[in-house]
């Protein structure tokens, strides 16, 4: 199976002898494996010390910390975004009528080249161009980028404070600053309040010179 | 190809469903160059800030000595007085920083970690691979940023998760930058082209409407680390920007009745009492000679005062400099016949806690700005900052500038 990417370090030309031999096998040169038996060993000898008892009393609370995040991201928070983007851009007639059906289904048959019997699987392994927007797309103010800055700002000020703004009984943060906290949340919406408000006010100037 | 299907299930398995049209090896060169330049900055912090606990000394280690991997214990300077607080400072800030690049970094790529299917050994490799790195990435991150924020919803020691986590972290980002350069090396020089990278596996085959350039979303990017930036970095800079520092626990100062700066941790929590502080108190030193002396708060306000602007900095990330008056630790140690001490064990009249005592080292004794403190800002300390007396020592971490203090041991 040829691999599209570009070689790695370490990566020979193919050709006889053993080398050729190992990549057949392997699947890459022999510094791929190497890099990778190193870090995996590492990480081996590291989670030993991680894992001992007295650090981890409950071995399953630490792996569900390690591994959660990758696979939660991957597996359910990234398909996510993908979704309400679709969703905002048929709502606000931006996208190109894709449904999120057809999002689920891949490629729309008409987005690969004609002519293929697999348009699955040719559309794998021939990335389309993306196209160019059009005259009108150009000129028109487009609105979605004037919801995603707000959203993706304050999102992200939510997702990094979070145990602030979400901490409603912050005992911890009681005990050791001695007093109350201030408002967190209320702070977090009034930035969110204010980015919304700059961008909308930005919209509207742009509609009235275009 | 036998037992795996070729066709991955409908979902975010099929490369169709990622339709964004500025996905490409460039972009993801970018945000990854500048992903990788704050990783390499909140490492070496990080591992600085190992180093200034001074691990090496007394019961100072919160990871057990006798653990591998702590190659970068050095002795820790007291000059600059601002290094402690520079450093854990530009961790914590960077680190919160990590979140947003971090997920554009993720978002930037298609992701493989669940599809296609490992073909070759090599591949399966690659796989486990990128589960280490992005798993490890991620528990960086949310472990420091929510201790940062003193919330701790884990069951585990996050010092020893959050130090041996670091060497899986920087172990596959090393490896990750490695099998990645040549491409990173090529999709620089495709900026411009129209066609961009031959075999760009991170073209969208099938993509949607452009709605945003690739500049916006470097913009994008820009306004949300931008914001978590404005939004922490007072806490540790000071001055107009502490007003900004609207989501940092203790950013714009917030303080409790008389306390006047941030508390870490208060003596009511500490569990220190007014009778344990008040005219009984006699501070006890001891020499390595075995020579004890019993000073009372007047016998030392009768002593030499001197006066620094020092800050208190937090492993948190924040700090605060303020005008401390006091003792100098090495006018103290002379009166026990100590004049070059090699270290100072500190005990505080906490009764519990990881930080009732502490030691320092031989630079820490010797500076001239280290103080025994009794008044801060021309004040007698308050009872939350230390009174009676506290340590206040150039550049070093402020959970080992001990308050509350009971007894000093110079050998």
């Amino acid at each position: 199976m040829s691999d599209a990417t570009a070689p790695a370090p370490g990566d020979t030309p193919s050709g006889g002898g053993p080398t050729s031999l190992f990549r057949r096998l392997y699947g890459r040169g022999p510094f791929h494996l190497i890099g990778h038996v190193v870090v995996i060993g590492i990480t081996a000898y590291v989670l030993s010390m991680m894992f001992q008892a007295r650090f981890a009393p409950q071995p399953l609370n630490l792996a569900l910390w390690l591994l959660g995040g990758a696979v939660l991201h991957d597996g359910v928070f990234l398909p996510i975004y993908g979704v309400l983007n679709t969703a905002f851009q048929r709502a606000t007639g931006a996208g190109d009528g894709t449904s999120l059906k057809a999002l689920a289904m891949g490629p729309a048959p008409a987005a690969v080249s004609t002519g293929s019997a697999e348009p699955a699987a040719e559309a794998d392994r021939t990335p389309a161009e993306p196209q160019e927007p059009t005259r009108d797309q150009r000129r028109a103010v487009p609105l979605i980028n004037h919801v995603r800055t707000p959203v993706v700002i304050s999102a992200v000020l939510f997702l990094v404070f979070l145990p602030r703004i979400l901490d409603r009984q912050p005992q911890n943060f009681v005990n050791a600053l001695g007093h109350e906290p201030p408002d967190f949340l209320a702070r977090w919406l009034f930035v969110t309040a204010v980015l919304f408000a700059g961008s909308a006010v930005l919209y509207g100037v742009r509609r009235l010179r275009s | 190809m036998g037992l795996i299907p070729s066709t991955p299930p409908p979902g975010p398995a099929r490369a169709g469903f990622w339709r964004s049209p500025v996905r490409s090896a460039w972009l993801t060169t970018i945000i990854g160059s500048l992903l990788l330049a704050t990783i390499t900055i909140v490492s070496v912090t990080g591992f600085l800030s190992h180093a200034a606990y001074q691990p090496d000394l007394g019961s100072n280690a919160l990871v057990p000595r006798e653990l591998d991997l702590q190659l970068f214990v050095i002795s820790w300077p007291t000059s600059p007085s601002w290094l402690y607080a520079f450093t854990q400072g530009s961790h914590v800030t960077f680190g919160l920083m990590l979140l947003p690049l971090l997920l554009f970094k993720l978002w930037s790529v298609i992701p493989k970690l669940f599809w296609p299917l490992p073909t070759t050994p090599a591949k399966a490799l690659e796989k486990l691979a990128t589960l280490l790195l992005v798993g490890s990435a991620l528990f960086q991150v949310l472990t420091g940023l929510t201790n940062a924020q003193l919330y701790y919803p884990w069951h585990f020691n996050f010092v020893v998760a959050h130090y041996y986590g670091a060497w899986i972290f920087i172990a596959s980002v090393v490896l990750h930058v490695a099998v990645k350069f040549p491409t990173m090396k090529e999709a620089r020089r495709t900026r411009n082209d129209v066609l961009g990278m031959a075999g760009d596996e991170l073209r969208s085959p099938n993509p949607g409407p452009t709605t945003i350039s690739r500049r916006g979303v470097l913009g994008l990017l820009g306004g949300a680390t931008g914001a978590v930036f404005l939004g922490t970095v007072g806490q540790s800079a000071g001055g107009p920007l502490r007003e900004l520092a609207l989501f940092a626990p203790r950013g714009r100062g917030e303080v409790g009745p008389g306390a006047r700066f941030p508390v870490n941790k208060t003596a009511k929590v500490a569990k220190i009492t007014p009778e344990m502080v008040g005219d009984g108190w006699r501070l006890k030193i001891t020499g390595p000679g075995g020579k004890t002396v019993e000073l009372s708060r007047a016998d030392l306000l009768a002593m030499r005062q001197r006066t620094y602007d020092l800050p208190i900095a937090c492993v948190e990330g924040w700090s605060s400099t303020q005008s401390w008056t006091g003792v100098r630790l090495s006018d103290l140690a002379a009166l026990v016949d100590s004049p070059d001490s090699r270290s100072m064990h500190v005990v505080s009249l906490q009764p519990r806690g990881a930080f009732k005592q502490t030691t320092v080292g031989r630079a820490q004794v010797a500076d001239d700005e280290s103080l025994l403190a009794l008044k801060v800002g021309g004040d007698d300390l308050p009872l939350d900052h230390g009174f009676p007396a506290r340590v206040v020592i150039p550049a070093l971490p402020g959970v080992h500038c001990t308050k509350w203090v009971e007894t000093l041991e110079f050998a």
